[in-house]
């Protein structure tokens, strides 16, 4: 993973890690674990990545991607979770993450068009990507026709991203835009409530990023909203290797958090699993 | 009928599915389908089937052996095509499957009952693994014993994921009193269809609910089958022979 602070670290306490920063940016590597990271500052952020304990065993790359900016008031994440079943997923993963990321930080129009322009662009560089990446000659004649036929239909991934922005000097109110395509969790709670419901029923399975075709299964959707000033807000993120949050309302411990990370009740983690949750 | 369960336990290496097949190679096989013999036209469904497994194993550019496969032809006697079962990398590794050669009589209660002990030697190891499914191919009636006794104990057999499947593929141009004549329209047969033929209904009586995660994952390939359809296909064109073994290999994956 790449971090970077700009002004200060705090202190890596023992069961957890925590930093108070100002400015702060964490993108995952997906040939590693990160535990549960705490920063503090403006936002107060947490977050984890894990591979499915297959991946961890044969030193393989995880599918999930997950990125976060914290720049004084404002906060840009991106969380992807590559398909399985497409060629590569990790490949897509990481391609539209960092795609995402890279606009979320650079675009001022924060629209459903303006994104679906950024999707599509972004097939053309993961296109010659995904097509450059060879099979070993070792590979079995009928592995090697289905890999070819999936190489053909692209590298597929689910993503949410996000930016944040509290009220500041410039702002009188803060203001929360939110992406996504796909069935990786977003819960969003204001004053303790949980208000994910204003999100609507549109978490689908079918719906995701191709790197041959950009948006497929429908277009992305999005969700844009004011924010009031002095009231408490938590979002969550999480990829679907985390469904055993589904039925927690409540803030979850660092420490549990960490052990469904570990998931040492299944001998790890049985799919990747990425988490982020994000206060102000 | 057995109550439709749960079914949704993905197919994973730690936790891989088992199908067992059961392929009639009696001399009726020998018969055309669409100017190809019926064993030839089976042969090709079950070998696309494996490559469907194929496809739904890869993670980046390995095969994880999610599935477990045994193939039982059977005649007067019962053959295991691949010693025993073999887990798909295997198989992909093989290149393809053993020949089907047409032999004489359909002693299908003989492959049911070597069904019946393979699973009660695997059940203990599956609880947390996706119910196992007995695909069942056949163009006749049954020789021998009656399959059904044996087929019925199968049902009854569980993991917690839900009951033992068993599916049923019948070659015939006599099952239906309306031919498909759209495959990919068809709503399949359900309880109340009445079939023709009397090896077919007792057939129908082998035949467990297609469950919901099953119909799903067959509605995202273009087929319409309703909820509550049986896992049991009529065998009119080589379409349906495929759809059939499609259904086999519909375990949910991730």
């Amino acid at each position: 993973m790449k971090r970077s602070y700009a002004r200060s670290i705090a202190s890596l306490g023992i069961g957890r890690r925590e930093a108070q920063v100002a400015s702060y940016y964490y993108e995952s590597k997906q040939t590693g674990e990160e535990p549960l990271t705490r920063i503090t500052d403006s936002f107060t952020c947490r977050y984890a990545y894990g591979r499915a304990a297959e991946s961890v065993m044969l030193s393989e790359r995880g599918q999930d991607y997950l990125a976060l900016r914290v720049n004084e008031d404002v906060c840009h994440f991106v969380l992807c979770d590559g398909v399985g079943l497409s060629y590569r997923g990790d490949v897509a993963s990481r391609l539209l993450g960092q795609g995402l990321m890279n606009w979320l930080e650079t675009n001022e129009e924060f629209t459903s068009s303006s994104l679906e322009r950024r999707l599509m662009e972004l097939t053309h560089e993961a296109e010659r990507e995904v097509n450059a990446l060879s099979l070993s000659s070792e590979t079995p004649q009928l592995l090697r026709e289905v890999l070819e036929e999936k190489q053909r239909k692209g590298s597929e991934a689910m993503y949410i991203c996000g930016r944040i922005e509290l009220p500041s000097g410039f702002r009188r109110k803060g203001r929360i835009w939110l992406a996504w395509q796909g069935d990786s969790r977003v819960r969003l709670w204001r004053q303790h409530k949980e208000i994910t419901s204003l999100l609507g029923d549109r978490f689908h399975t079918a719906e995701r990023w191709s790197s041959r075709q950009g948006p497929i299964g429908g277009s992305p959707h999005v969700f844009s909203s004011k924010l009031e000033s002095d009231i408490g807000y938590r979002l969550q993120v999480y990829s679907d290797g985390l469904l055993d949050l589904d039925s927690m309302k409540d803030p979850v411990p660092d420490e549990q958090v960490q052990v469904l990370m570990n998931a040492r009740h299944t001998g790890g983690l049985e799919d990747d699993a990425s988490f982020l949750e994000i206060i102000w | 009928m057995l109550l439709t369960m749960n079914y949704t336990i993905q197919a994973s290496q730690r936790t891989p599915a088992l199908i067992i097949y059961l392929i009639d190679i009696s001399a009726s096989m020998n018969m055309l389908m669409e100017n190809r013999r019926r064993i030839d036209v089976v042969y090709e469904a079950l070998s696309l089937a494996i490559r469907q497994m194929v496809f739904r194993s890869t993670k980046g550019n390995r095969l994880t052996p999610r599935y477990r496969i045994a193939i039982l032809a059977y005649s007067d006697d019962v053959y295991d095509l691949l010693n025993g079962i073999k887990g798909i990398d295997e198989i992909a590794a093989i290149g393809s499957l053993p020949d089907l050669t047409p032999k004489r009589f359909s002693d299908s209660a003989k492959a049911f009952l070597q069904a019946e002990k393979i699973l009660q030697s695997e059940i203990p190891n599956m609880q947390d693994c996706p119910a196992p499914l007995v695909c069942h191919m056949t163009d006749g009636v049954a020789t021998g014993d009656d399959p059904e006794p044996i087929a019925r104990r199968i049902m009854s057999m569980s993991v917690p994921d839900g009951n033992v499947l068993v599916e049923n593929i019948f070659i015939s141009d006599h099952l239906m009193s309306q031919p498909v004549s759209e495959p990919r329209r068809w709503k399949g047969i359900l309880p109340d269809t009445s079939l023709e033929d009397e090896h077919a209904r007792k057939l129908k009586m082998m035949s467990s609910v297609l469950p919901e995660s099953y119909r799903e994952m067959l509605v995202e390939a273009d087929y319409q089958l309703s909820p509550g359809a049986l896992m049991m296909l009529p065998g009119t064109c080589s379409e349906l022979v495929s759809i059939g073994f499609q259904m086999s290999a519909a375990t949910p994956v991730r």
